[in-house]
């Protein structure tokens, strides 16, 4: 099962094919005659078909980009790197001491650098899509125990080898997240990591080795948005026919679009709807994010506040919904249903794993499914069209 | 069940003679091409539609849902039928008579199967097979229905990985092969993908006799993430592939591809400035009328990209924003084309020239995914 982090995938040479097999990019390029690589664009269809408001402000586009990579991202980045470090140092300092006093502290430090995770977790491009890094950070849902069995191997196998710094960042993308470093935390065998012996020495230093490569990768997120001249937020500020990622700025919003609705989705179908089940008694607590560190509804607190950000803040959407879209009903509209998703949220009494199953509880996190859901509905149905994005009909995944 | 009747533009109402004639004696009309296709109306409505080669409208019927591919049924022109399936995760598929311009008939996926969106019928048209999720073991299924008797679902093969998507026979009339996406889901979780690093996608040949899996072919093990989605099969079996990338927008991975025999999958890439704006997905692919050139359609890139299949090779690419569906049309190396903006065109690859069609079914029709091209009894 091709679980392992193909940190750089080499394009197999096609095999067999009677007919040019071309594996690789480049090379085809070469083969293929320059005149066949116009690309054909009659005005004629693309004054029936291309979007109505051409006329608006594109600049205001750029604007909206840089000014989210500037003030919305990269703190938030900065933020991860921040608490991955602090949660490294003191996962070290814990390892060292003996008797490994200070679990308590350390899964503090956990709970903060998860949450600092769970405040980019909807930013599902740039930098963090790079070496696998958004699967790394934290691979969930897990419907396969796989978390599980890769971390039970490697802590049964006791290989120092796999715990070097390149072979691990090149393993499972399954042992090497929040969810794993939670199960080694919080699990049902954490306290194996306050004893004595070889076997919770080990277990260390593969908690040792996760933080590290948590903080590692924070970094690299980090520094692939705001450092040199391949810096993601060079990429935004540069959108055109030569960039490899954007053909004009419009395009470049859509991932923040993407970002915002992708979150919402996700909160609704993965966080909310798939543990809850049809009825109380169906409920699947295991289901929810972090149950092992009590932290779901943290979670998606820290999520809505993201979101909250990325619309309402200085930087936000809502600037270009009233200057561009001039639609102040919406704006209003989005600002009131993302503080009533918030208040939904934190109606709730946690842990979100027992609300589930509660008779007085459960009816709260239906609540707040359907306040995410209905954010979910403004932001397909209108918040894309004020804005003139290009969501297609049929763009849609796997479709 | 939602379904309107009176949507039912139906030939009459069109004012259209030939189907009139054919109405009244049919067998004895000359095969009436039709192009058929789901579609929006931009207000959350959805229908099935049936469009001449003009454009000119033959059917409109409501769906209680979005749909996603329509498969005519071949066989007697007795039963000038199609079923149009829901797109995932739904759970109803309709047979529609193609003359009539109506609904005959609502299929329902079963207790715990949701169909993926597409199917095909035996040559004789009398079974029909749909690619369908087992969603509680997340297997992926090929539910096996009879087309003589109400459509009675009569069981079910494995499709041998996760995810089955489109479908297709092969000359022989009797090996399917499948495109096993790879993705994970669950109706629980809507559209959410459960399984993305661990995605496996596979193209499978099945004996259509006994359901055993015949062969199954895999990408390089770096493209686990290339999900294998829509086919066509061209002449001689071969088989043409649509892909759609899973992993970073950076990466540039081939997103079409050639299988045939027992050779491996073939890969095929276009230059690097049409590969960059085809955004890793491919919506829809089509082979001409004579086998010879290939559509593949890149709806987020607002491209429909045109292909020598024989020699691999890489023709030419059409800017058509939201452009998805995409059919033979009647003269080789033509195509008809269709965009989530309402477009409809056709299209010479050639000469690299579009005529739009006049504009039909409304100002907010949204043409779905599929076009499929429908040749008359």
């Amino acid at each position: 099962m091709p679980i392992t982090a193909h940190l750089h995938p080499e394009p197999a040479e096609g095999r067999g094919w009677p007919l040019t097999p071309l594996g690789i990019l480049a090379r085809h390029a070469v083969i293929t005659s320059r005149r066949h690589a116009a690309l054909g664009c009659l005005a004629l269809l693309l004054a029936v078909t291309g979007a109505g408001a051409e006329a608006a402000d594109l600049a205001a586009y750029r604007r909206l980009n840089v000014g989210l990579a500037e003030q919305h991202v990269i703190p938030r980045y900065e933020a991860l790197a921040a608490a991955t470090a602090a949660l490294d140092e003191d996962t070290a300092a814990f390892c060292a001491a003996p008797g490994g006093a200070g679990l308590d502290g350390l899964r503090d430090r956990f709970r903060e650098a998860q949450a600092a995770w769970m405040g980019v977790q909807h930013l599902r491009f740039g930098p963090v899509q790079f070496l696998l890094r958004y699967d790394r950070f934290a691979f969930w849902p897990d419907q396969r125990n796989t978390a599980g069995r890769h971390l039970g191997a490697l802590l049964a196998g006791g290989d120092p080898a796999a715990l070097e710094p390149r072979a691990f960042a090149r393993g499972s993308v399954a042992v090497q997240g929040f969810p794993a470093l939670e199960r080694l935390l919080f699990g049902k065998d954490a306290a194996q990591l306050t004893e004595a012996g070889d076997a919770a020495a080990f277990r260390c230093r593969v908690l040792r080795r996760i933080a590290g490569n948590l903080a590692v990768m924070s970094r690299g997120t980090l520094d692939g948005w705001r450092t040199g001249d391949s810096a993601y937020r060079r990429v935004l500020e540069t959108t055109g026919e030569d960039n490899a990622y954007y053909r004009d700025d419009k395009e470049a919003s859509l991932d923040f679009f993407k970002a915002f609705h992708g979150s919402l989705q996700m909160i609704a179908d993965l966080k909310l709807a798939r543990p809850l089940g049809a009825e109380a008694a169906k409920a699947k607590p295991r289901r929810t994010e972090s149950w092992r560190s009590e932290a779901s509804l943290a979670n998606l607190q820290a999520n809505l506040r993201a979101l909250e950000e990325l619309y309402a803040g200085p930087a936000g959407f809502s600037t270009l919904v009233v200057s561009v879209a001039g639609d102040r009903d919406l704006d209003q509209a989005l600002r009131d249903r993302l503080k009533a998703a918030l208040a939904a949220a934190e109606a709730i009494r946690p842990p979100l794993s027992s609300a589930l199953g509660d008779a007085e509880e459960r009816g709260k996190v239906e609540r707040l499914l359907a306040e995410v859901r209905a954010l979910q509905g403004l932001a397909t149905q209108r918040l894309a069209a004020a804005l003139d994005l290009p969501v297609g009909f049929n763009a849609f995944d796997g479709d | 069940m939602g379904i309107d009747r009176r949507q039912s533009l139906g030939w009459l109402a069109a004012g259209l003679a030939t189907p009139l004639l054919a109405r009244i004696r049919p067998g004895r009309a000359a095969p009436r091409p039709l192009f058929l296709s789901a579609r929006g109306d931009g207000r959350g409505r959805y229908f099935v539609s049936g469009f001449d080669g003009d454009g000119r409208p033959a059917f409109d019927l409501a769906l209680p849902g979005r749909g996603h591919a329509v498969v005519p049924r071949p066989g007697s022109p007795r039963h000038r039928q199609a079923v149009v399936f829901a797109r995932r995760p739904g759970s109803f598929a309709l047979v529609l008579d193609l003359e009539a311009g109506r609904i005959l008939r609502r299929l329902d996926s079963g207790e715990g199967r949701h169909f993926y969106g597409h199917g095909v019928f035996s040559p004789d048209g009398r079974t029909l097979f749909s690619s369908e999720n087992a969603f509680d073991s997340g297997r992926g299924v090929i539910g096996i229905r009879d087309a003589t008797d109400g459509y009675r679902r009569l069981g079910e093969y494995p499709s041998y990985e996760t995810g089955p998507h489109d479908l297709r026979l092969l000359a022989d009339g009797r090996t399917l092969v499948v495109a096993n996406g790879g993705v994970l889901t669950h109706p629980d979780s809507g559209r959410a993908k459960l399984n993305l690093p661990e995605m496996s996608p596979s193209l499978a040949y099945l004996d259509l006799a006994d359901g055993a899996l015949r062969a199954d072919y895999r990408l390089p093990a770096a493209y686990h993430r290339l999900s294998i989605r829509h086919l066509a099969v061209g002449p001689d079996d071969r088989v043409a592939i649509a892909l759609q990338y899973e992993g970073p927008r950076a990466d540039l991975p081939p997103l079409v591809a050639l299988h045939g025999g027992e050779d491996a999958i073939a890969l095929l890439a276009a230059p690097e400035a049409v590969q960059r704006r085809m955004r890793n997905y491919c919506g829809s692919l089509a082979l001409d009328s004579a086998g010879e050139t290939l559509a593949v359609s890149c709806p987020r890139g607002g491209l429909v990209t045109f292909w020598a299949p024989r020699e691999g090779r890489f023709l030419r690419a059409q800017a058509l924003p939201d452009g998805c569906g995409v059919a033979p049309a009647a003269a080789p190396g033509t195509f008809l084309l269709t965009s989530g903006r309402g477009a409809r065109a056709t299209y010479d690859v050639a000469r690299g020239e579009a005529s739009l069609l006049a504009p039909g079914f409304g100002p907010g029709a949204q043409w779905d995914n599929h076009l499929t091209a429908w040749p008359g009894l």
